[in-house]
């Protein structure tokens, strides 16, 4: 019934060779990051209760969790608004904190600029203070996010605070970086442009990416593997194919309600006489145990997206002790 | 050239599936003929807004299923006589559909004569479509 | 490229330093730019409507002129103290309210060369507003001594102090409103707790301190008056306490807030661990201020017995003093107190020149009265065992108030005033002086009209004459006062001999003691002219030891003199008749 995370087995080990097909050489390389137990609370919560987390250079990661979980909070954590109570964020070898944030790009899920500011005057003050400022790179950006550098940062709408605010973000090349609901308000013209510049600084420079979303879809696109978190702490850890592959929803009629679900369940409950079961690994063979022990039992198999499989996931981990 | 082909994020289907299986597709159609260059990774990563990754794992697939080799210097080139492979393992592919809508057909008590008559409904209606598509 | 540079507006680039100071100006305008606009607006409405618009600024009731704008130095002094402060909330909060905080946190800064910048600005505010205030205070506040001089050191302190606690408030708070609170609020409450503090501890260490170098708190040595009152010798010392207390209370209330500030560094550099943890920042804030109220205290205790000089050998002197006559047998005590002390070796014209009362006032500092006696230029003169009489004096007074004392010394008393063979008449006279402190003086009148009687001597006239003006409300003594003395005992012994002539009851108490023939005798040697004294003295009068080598004072000190003898000498009925008196000074002849 439980979850280990199972770091080692799912990484999907990042291959340097497979650039070589069509990427131009010399590339920075992602930066690795390794959260070791974290842990921070704000009086009663525990927004972070042993957090543990590990992104191998260049691996891009999502992290799925109901509201609260402390997706945000271990944002924070990393970019240093927030100080842990125990527990330690390890750097790559040989990086002071100043170059590691140098290297990292954060993407907040609000905009954080002062509200006196132009959208222009918030992309010179990130220019004057980030010394791996890409100003080509910037104008790119702000060019293919439509940036209107005159308009006041407590005028934009939404949808516009979150295109500077992946300006802001990722205007130096950044190897690590850091997305917070990165498309949430966004049109679909600018969704297509952000995840089109996201693949290609996977591309370019190789950075290594921590996603969260609740844009389950947009996880499916962009990341190696998906981490499923709740009340602080890593649950889980699964390949983002497996997610679709692995997981499967049967519908099992003809069982008495009272009936105790196989292993590999990833969640149940009961429609009207029906068990819906989402269950990961080989459908067969559960389908195969459900049979001998309730011969009369009808199976349906119905194929899921990656947003059933999350959320049953997360609908599971409400019932884990 | 633009890829012949999109993804879905929300489909049953895993993305490195669906990119393997456009492509696969595109070898079958012709669109790349035996010694053309695949499309890199990076130039399909961006154009679909996915992670290279899972492009990488998709043409892993082809060259899994010989439908193309690693050329030094040049990245992915389609194989040569692979049209026919790649038309096999479409068949495969085709024979999954198949089978779902053989079953949603069965549901819906029809006749075999009937689903027949649909499957050539369904190519000719393709064949209006796709003018340059498989013959 | 050139385009594309102009689209990214970066071309120009500032530097670190002056992008962080020019958004922490920003920040700090949300404090400083309203404090600004209301100061300038009062100030515009006080000076300049009353030039612009007298009538209209009369129909507000606004003050007009130079006088109405002197409320300018307070209002403008308080905004120095309360500014800096919450320009330091607004700089250190500014980030979360103004949401700049994720922005500039994921820049790769130094905290350090974060909170350079702001403190840098917060400095700049406190100089802008430190000018205005005192800027104000030179133009309009010329004539008020509230803020003046002195206290403007302690305005800089107190600007100072709010501008530390100001940063320190983000340590204790994650809101800006509760920040400008705390900031406004936690410094009064340091303040009051160190001065609990303070007077709790205080006494204790002063009485460590005195334990420790046997100082005794009843015999604590005092310029002015001394006490055995142990209440109000520690009120003495509280006095030496009280300034060298406030300044390290202050002192101590900069280092909170120092601390506190730097407790809050994290926050003031966009980390939010210091006020994660409220109670615990409290806490230690809460300890450090007592711990430097104690520290205060002891700074303080020390800072007072040094400026006292550690004068344990002053106080141990009065408490030998004290000790010794508390120990002492009644009628050693009452002889020793009637005698002479530290007049021993003078002749009595030297105190007939210089010592006025110096017999009667025993035990206290004869110095004391020699200034105001003659304007001789004379430092004060202190007996040699000064402190030892001050505690003698105060025993004496002691044991003089227990009744069962009381009488015996009385007893003691009486025999010295009797006793005319063992004694001097000063010391006779002296013992008379304590038994009749109130009343009807027979012992003291009969002595002393008994001694002018019998004239043996020159200065036993002369002293039993000031005793009888003394007792007869005589406001001056020798010698400027020796012609009111002569008629003031002269109406004396005139009122007593016609109270016993007449036979009252009241004579019965003079039974045996003095008749109507001696007052007749005394009277006499009054009245005429008393040429005896310059026939016995003058030759002891020139040899005065006082300061001889100047002759100015020579000069005066004859002049004294010549004023005392045509006092003396002149016919009684010149200085008084039959009816009364007539107060004239004899004309000297020069």
């Amino acid at each position: 019934m439980s979850h280990a995370p199972k770091e080692t087995e799912t990484r999907l080990e990042p291959t340097p060779a497979f650039f070589a097909g069509g990427l131009a050489g010399g590339l920075a390389g992602g930066l690795a990051l390794t959260c070791k137990a974290l842990a921070l609370r704000f009086g009663r919560v525990h927004a972070l209760a042993g957090f543990d987390l590990n992104l191998a250079e260049g691996e891009s990661v999502g992290l799925v969790g109901r509201n609260g979980a402390g997706k945000s909070t271990l944002f924070r954590c990393i970019v240093g608004t927030e100080v842990l109570d125990a527990g330690a964020i390890e750097l790559p070898a040989g990086l002071s904190r100043v170059e590691f944030l140098s290297r990292v790009g954060f993407v907040p899920d609000t905009l954080s600029a002062y509200d006196w500011m132009s959208a222009g005057d918030a992309i010179a003050y990130v220019a004057a203070l980030q010394p791996r400022f890409d100003s080509a790179w910037c104008a790119q950006l702000q060019r293919l996010l439509g940036i209107d550098r005159s308009a006041k940062v407590r005028d934009l709408s939404r949808g516009m605070q979150a295109r500077l605010a992946f300006v802001l973000g990722l205007s130096h090349r950044p190897s690590l970086v850091l997305l917070d609901e990165p498309l949430l308000g966004v049109d679909a013209v600018t969704h297509d442009v952000v995840l089109e510049t996201l693949a290609r600084m996977r591309c370019e420079i190789g950075a290594t990416m921590l996603i969260a979303s609740h844009q389950l879809g947009d996880l499916a696109r962009l990341t190696d593997r998906v981490v499923f978190v709740d009340r602080g702490k890593v649950i889980e850890s699964v390949p983002t194919d497996e997610l679709v592959t692995k997981t499967t929803r049967l519908h099992v009629h003809g069982v008495p309600r009272g009936w105790v679900p196989p292993p590999n369940l990833v969640h149940t409950r009961w429609l009207d006489d029906a068990a819906v079961l989402t269950i990961q690994g080989d459908v067969a063979v559960v389908e195969q145990r459900i049979l001998s022990s309730h011969p009369n039992a009808r199976i349906e198999r119905v194929p899921l997206s990656i947003h059933e499989a999350c959320a049953d996931r997360l609908r599971g981990m409400e019932v884990l002790p | 050239m633009p890829l012949p082909f999109l993804v879905h994020s929300s489909a049953a289907q895993p993305i490195f599936r669906q990119i393997a299986d456009g492509l696969r597709a595109s070898i079958a159609r012709g669109t790349y003929a035996a010694g053309d260059l695949l499309p890199s990774v990076r130039s399909i990563a961006e154009e679909l807004g996915v992670n290279p990754n899972t492009v990488h794992k998709a043409i892993a697939e082809l060259e899994r299923e010989k439908l193309v080799e690693p050329e030094r210097g040049r990245g992915m080139v389609v194989r040569g006589g692979t049209r026919a492979m790649a038309r096999a393992s479409g068949d495969e592919a085709v024979l999954a559909h198949l089978i779902e809508a053989a079953r949603l057909a069965s549901a819906a008590g029809m006749s075999a004569d009937k689903f027949d008559q649909l499957v050539r409904r369904a190519q000719r209606a393709s064949a209006t479509t796709q003018p340059g598509g498989a013959p | 490229m050139n385009a594309r540079a102009l689209e990214q507006g970066a071309s120009f680039k500032r530097s670190i330093t002056q992008t962080l100071l020019i958004k922490d100006l920003r920040l700090a305008r949300v404090v400083v730019g309203p404090a600004l606009g209301v100061l300038s607006s009062i100030a515009l409405l006080v000076c300049g409507l009353p030039l612009v618009a007298p009538s209209l600024a009369r129909l507000m009731g606004l003050p007009t002129g130079r006088d109405g704008s002197w409320f300018l130095v307070p209002l403008n002094v308080f905004a120095f103290c309360l500014v800096p402060a919450w320009t330091a909330v607004a700089l250190s909060f500014g980030e979360l309210s103004r949401k700049g905080e994720v922005l500039t946190a994921t820049l790769p800064l130094e905290g350090a060369t974060k909170w350079r910048s702001k403190f840098l600005v917060a400095l700049l505010v406190y100089a802008v507003f430190a000018l205005i205030a005192f800027a104000t205070l030179e133009m309009v506040g010329a004539a008020m001594p509230l803020v003046a001089g002195a206290e403007r050191g302690w305005v800089v302190a107190v600007a100072l102090i709010g501008l530390c606690w100001g940063f320190g408030a983000a340590g204790f708070t994650r809101g800006i409103a509760s920040g400008f609170g705390l900031a406004t609020a936690l410094p009064f409450l340091a303040f009051l707790c160190l001065l609990v503090v303070a007077n709790v501890v205080t006494p204790i260490f002063r009485d460590l301190i005195w334990a420790s170098i046997g100082f005794d708190a009843r015999f604590f040595p005092s310029d002015t008056r001394f006490d055995i009152d142990e209440v109000s010798n520690k009120a003495n010392f509280w006095r030496h306490v009280e300034s060298p207390l406030l300044l390290s209370i202050l002192s101590s209330l900069f280092l909170c807030g120092v601390w506190s500030a730097w407790h809050a560094r994290g926050w003031i550099a966009g980390q939010h661990a210091a006020a994660r943890t409220p109670a615990r920042g409290l806490l230690k804030l809460a300890v450090l201020v007592v711990l430097l109220g104690v520290f205060s205290s002891a700074i303080a205790a020390v800072t007072a017995q040094t400026r006292l000089g550690w004068n344990q050998s002053a106080n141990q002197a009065i408490m030998r003093g004290f000790e010794s006559v508390m120990a002492m047998d009644p009628d050693k005590l009452a002889d020793e107190s009637t005698k002479e002390v530290g007049l021993s070796g003078w002749s009595c014209n030297q105190i007939l020149v210089a010592q006025r009362f110096a017999w009667s006032h025993l035990y206290v500092a004869p110095g004391g009265i020699a200034d105001e006696v003659i304007d001789l230029p004379t430092s004060r003169f202190r007996g040699p065992h000064w402190d030892e009489q001050q505690g003698k004096a105060v025993a004496l007074r002691v044991r003089m108030a227990d009744p069962n004392e009381r009488a015996a010394l009385l007893a003691a008393f009486e025999r010295i005033a009797a006793d005319s063979t063992g004694h001097e008449l000063g010391q006779r006279l002296a013992a008379a002086f304590k038994v009749e402190s109130r009343g009807v003086e027979v012992s003291l009148v009969s002595l002393a009209a008994h001694a002018i009687a019998d004239h043996h001597d020159a200065c036993d006239v002369l002293f039993s004459m000031e005793v009888l003006a003394i007792r007869h409300g005589t406001m001056q003594g020798f010698p400027h006062g020796a012609c009111e003395c002569r008629v003031r005992a002269v109406n004396r012994l005139r009122g007593v001999r016609a109270m016993l002539a007449s036979g009252a009851p009241d004579a019965a108490a003079w039974e045996g003691r003095l008749d109507v023939l001696t007052v007749d005798r005394a009277l006499a040697v009054l009245s005429a002219p008393m040429t005896f004294v310059r026939d016995a003295e003058s030759a002891a009068l020139a040899a005065i030891p006082l300061s001889p080598s100047d002759p100015a004072h020579r000069a005066q000190l004859e002049r004294r003199h010549a004023e005392l003898f045509a006092c003396l000498e002149c016919d009684i009925t010149t200085l008084i008749d039959e009816s009364g008196m007539r107060l004239e000074p004899p004309t000297l002849a020069e």
